[in-house]
């Protein structure tokens, strides 16, 4: 089956990012956005009509750009700076085409829950490294997600473990987190790993590997931090 | 029942208006209450004027989130009317009316349990029968 892909959202690394779609094979691209100095400026570098203007939360103007073009298999992807046109041109992607590749980027923390919540769940959340490295460096440890479950909502995390962390001295098989999660192990501060069911305490530095759900991120963050931080 | 009206359009103030003397609240909420200045309702016990980013949910908390039975949404465009109407969700116990310009969209969103009204002609029935007419 052919495919598409329709990117909503023109920024600055658009261009570097349809070339480099191109390499990976894909050729049926069309970008999209409401600022028509951005459409404009996006096609004066091609030959051919590449972005289109319009409203991605307008059905007509998605069917026309292809959303649901048959024998064809679209990938929708938002990436604008506003969450709210992300969200919901992805809801109508998902539940009115029931498209089954569906990806946006999330320019708010405080919306990552929201987007899991509603489906969306194949995230970039565009802060997230430089928010760790500040963060870390302040003492809070974030967990970092090392693997999304594809579709779930859910992720493989890693947490590290602060100095003040309440989780200091706990013995890894019989911790009880507050919420649904599969604890994997640790892995210590010399790089050691231990597997979750070996009887051994959890130290500063140890990084504890866990999958659970996308909205428990801040639960977990809550509960490994220490007394500080808390 | 205790009311959070989300944006400043007409149609907001029309409800409004109908439905004053049936609720014991209504907190108004946009980004500057200035929006709310030529509305001809003063502010009483029973209405109260927020203002901030309504996009974040502590702005929706601070007007009354928490404590609304009834969240009406009608902002500057579909799309903002929806993802608020989604952060609100967060009170599980509300019945949430979205007011849409487009109602191609009105399906989606009804399925996802948001009760939507037609900008341009306004019925609120649904609206009245949860007050108990």
């Amino acid at each position: 089956m052919n495919r598409n892909m329709i990117i909503n959202g023109i920024d600055n690394e658009s261009i570097t990012l349809y070339k480099e779609l191109l390499e990976y094979g894909f050729d049926d691209i069309v970008f999209i956005d409401s600022d028509i100095n951005k459409v404009r400026n996006f096609n004066n570098e091609f030959a051919q009509t590449i972005a289109f203007y319009g409203n991605s939360g307008s059905t007509e103007f998605l069917e026309f750009i292809g959303i649901n073009r048959s024998n064809s298999e679209t990938i929708f992807v938002a990436m604008t700076p506003t969450d709210s046109i992300n969200l919901i041109s992805c809801e109508i992607a998902k539940y009115k085409y029931k498209l089954e590749n569906v990806v946006s980027v999330v320019n708010s923390k405080e919306n990552l829950p929201l987007f899991n919540a509603y489906g969306i769940t194949e995230l970039f959340f565009q802060g997230r490294s430089i928010l760790e490295l500040i963060i870390n460096s302040s003492g809070i440890t974030l967990p970092i997600s090392l693997l999304d479950i594809r579709n779930k909502g859910t992720s493989l995390w890693s947490i590290k473990i602060p100095k003040d962390s309440n989780a200091i001295g706990m013995d890894i098989s019989k911790l009880n987190l507050p919420f649904r999660a599969i604890i994997f192990g640790k892995i210590d501060s010399k790089g050691n790993p231990y597997q979750s069911t070996e009887n051994i305490d959890i130290e500063e530095g140890d990084n504890i590997l866990i999958i659970t759900s996308n909205r428990n991120e801040d639960t977990m963050t809550r509960f490994f931090q220490g007394n500080k931080n808390a | 029942m205790n009311i959070l009206s989300i944006g400043s359009k007409i149609t907001l103030r029309k409800i409004s208006e109908e439905i004053i003397e049936k609720v014991e609240r209504i907190n108004f909420l946009d980004t500057t209450t200035n929006n709310f200045l030529n509305w001809g309702l003063s502010k009483t016990k029973k209405i109260n004027y927020y203002s901030g980013d309504i996009n974040k949910i502590d702005t929706l908390i601070d007007a009354g989130l928490n404590e609304s039975n009834i969240i009406i949404v009608h902002c500057e465009n579909d799309m903002e009317s929806l993802f608020i109407a989604q952060k609100s969700k967060s009170n599980a116990n509300s019945s949430i009316f979205v007011i849409l310009e487009d109602l191609s969209l009105a399906e989606i969103f009804e399925s996802l349990g948001f009760i939507i009204f037609d900008s341009h002609n306004l019925k609120i029935t649904r609206l009245l029968n949860k007050l108990g007419n």
